[in-house]
């Protein structure tokens, strides 16, 4: 994330390179299942969410 | 005071790409949001994002989604909110959606949303392109932006935001006039059309930022062209950009030789696009102003008929502000237009301030550097920016020799990267004391370019001291 802040003033394009480039392995194979991910104050804490989202319906889930 | 505004409003709609009064405003989501509705439409998708994220009453208008009503766990405040939380994450990365308004990143063309604060730029990007181009534009566009063949859980989740919506479309006006810019439209659809290619899961969601990449690094290529356009009028990017850019790993020392070469080409192609406004302006004045009216107010009338046509501007309060700011008046009677035109250029839209939006927008993609305030500005290419660049350069071909990848910079984008093989010097390389000095220098930049794409993995060299630059 230092890295990205040195190379972009808007820190927040970073974010999203950050979100495509974590979850490159989840987001390439057909999943149901998406997680989020949301840092705290100083990257000191991580809170993950999961989702579980019906193929045909688009119902949404939370899972464990 | 300043009147940014005003004189910017004097110069549309036959100049576009002229930065508004507060340049750090645009980001890279408001112009791509705006682009894609001036291609596709608009549709009611347009706005949820906001609406089941941020706006006040989101866990409500969740409640009462199709995908989610009669849920056991909708009755969980905790559970609904996280869920509002983390729509924004994915669509909302750039924190530039607000609770009344704001520009999500669509992932699917249809939630793409109005805002007019990336200053026209999105609309003026759409309008610059060949006529013959935008349907086959739109066309890669929409497949592009299109979640419904996609099966990754971002894309399902840009479906269940679309749950919400019916499917009117096309809502906005086209606008089929003839390209706005016609040098920049031929490079960006060369451009898009070498980014756009069909893609899915993460290299899908990947593509999508370096749309709303390139499309900014257009619209800071189209401030710097054009001033310069009105007064080349039949010249290409080449002709009228020609940047020396500083290829090393930016922003570079400052005593560098070949940093100061960055700076002085920034320095002198902001000064020409800022002369180039100011005859644009002087042109526009000369072939409006009607002389059978009384030469005391023949400025203003001009002036006020002009801001008419601004839509929701107060023309006459925009007229008493650029009256104060610019008096048509002077201490010796009144103004000739072309006194006016130069005071307004000279105390209205002043070239620090052209100076400075050119900083501030250039830097947003990493086109201009250093990022804080500190050193004077110079052209660099962040190496996010150079992979786009260099994807959207290479393609269609998946390959191309080094020496030809830093031609097309030049030929396409007006971008001085290199230049040892040239046989003639880009008018841009006078930024360097002699031509000798000038050849030297181009080698040298190409050399740190060539090290710096093999190193970053968007180049490789051969044994036989050949080097091929990769689109992927």
């Amino acid at each position: 994330m230092r890295l990205a802040d040195r190379e972009h003033d808007d820190i927040d394009w970073a974010l999203w390179r950050f979100y495509v480039r974590m979850a490159p392995a989840q987001l390439d194979a057909p999943s149901t299942r998406l997680d989020v991910m949301t840092f705290g104050a100083s990257f000191a804490t991580v809170e993950t969410h999961g989702w579980s989202i019906e193929a045909a319906t688009y119902r949404v889930e939370p899972v464990a | 005071m300043t009147s940014q505004t005003e004189i910017r409003l004097l110069l549309r709609p036959e100049v576009l790409f002229v930065p508004a009064a507060n340049p750090d405003r645009p980001a890279p989501a408001h112009v791509l949001n705006n682009f894609v509705l001036e291609a596709l439409g608009r549709t009611s998708g347009s706005e949820l994002v906001r609406r089941l994220s941020r706006a006040g009453n989101a866990t409500d208008v969740l409640v009462a989604h199709p995908g989610v009503a009669r849920a056991a766990w909708s009755t969980n405040r905790a559970t609904v909110s996280a869920l509002a939380s983390d729509i924004r994450t994915v669509f909302d990365p750039d924190r530039r959606v607000f609770p009344s308004e704001g520009s999500p990143i669509p992932i699917d063309w249809r939630l793409a949303t109005p805002d007019r604060s990336d200053d026209g730029f999105g609309a003026a990007l759409w309008r610059s392109l060949p006529t013959e181009s935008r349907p086959s534009v739109a066309g890669r566009l929409h497949r592009l932006l299109d979640t419904e063949a996609q099966s990754d859980p971002a894309s399902r989740l840009a479906r269940f935001v679309l749950l919400a919506a019916g499917d009117g479309v096309g809502t906005i006006e086209r606008h089929e006039a003839a390209s706005a810019n016609p040098p920049l439209g031929r490079a960006l659809d060369r451009m898009l059309t070498g980014l756009m290619t069909d893609a899915s899961g993460a290299r899908r969601l990947e593509l999508v930022r370096e749309l709303a990449v390139l499309l900014y690094f257009s619209a800071v290529l189209g401030v710097i062209s054009e001033g310069t356009r009105h007064v080349v009028p039949d010249g290409n990017l080449a002709d009228l950009i020609g940047a020396v850019v500083y290829t090393g790993l930016p922003p570079g020392p400052p005593d560098d030789p070949l940093v100061r070469a960055a700076q002085l080409s920034y320095r002198k192609l902001v000064s020409r696009a800022h002369t180039g406004l100011r005859e644009a302006l002087g042109s526009q004045v000369a072939a409006g102003i009607d002389p059978a009216i009384p030469e005391d107010v023949r400025l203003q009338s001009w002036a006020l008929a002009r801001l008419r046509n601004a839509p929701a501007e107060n023309a006459d309060r925009s007229l008493l502000r650029l009256q104060a700011d610019i008096p048509f008046v002077g201490a010796d009677g009144v103004r000739s237009p072309d006194e006016w035109v130069a005071a307004a250029f000279e105390t209205g839209y002043s070239v620090e301030h052209l100076t400075r939006a050119v900083r501030v927008m250039g830097t947003k993609v990493g086109f201009v550097g250093p990022v804080r305030g500190i050193g004077r500005p110079r052209f660099v290419l962040e190496t996010p920016l150079l992979a786009t660049i260099t994807r959207s350069l290479v393609q269609p071909d998946n390959s191309v020799p080094f020496h030809e990848f830093v031609v097309r910079a030049r030929e396409r984008l007006g971008l001085i990267i290199g230049g040892s093989r040239l046989e003639d010097l880009p008018l841009g390389a006078m930024v360097f004391p002699s031509e000798r000095v000038a050849r030297q220098q181009l080698a040298a930049l190409e050399e740190r370019l060539r090290i710096r794409m093999i190193q970053a993995g968007l180049a490789r060299e051969f044994s036989d001291d050949h080097t091929q630059v990769f689109a992927e």
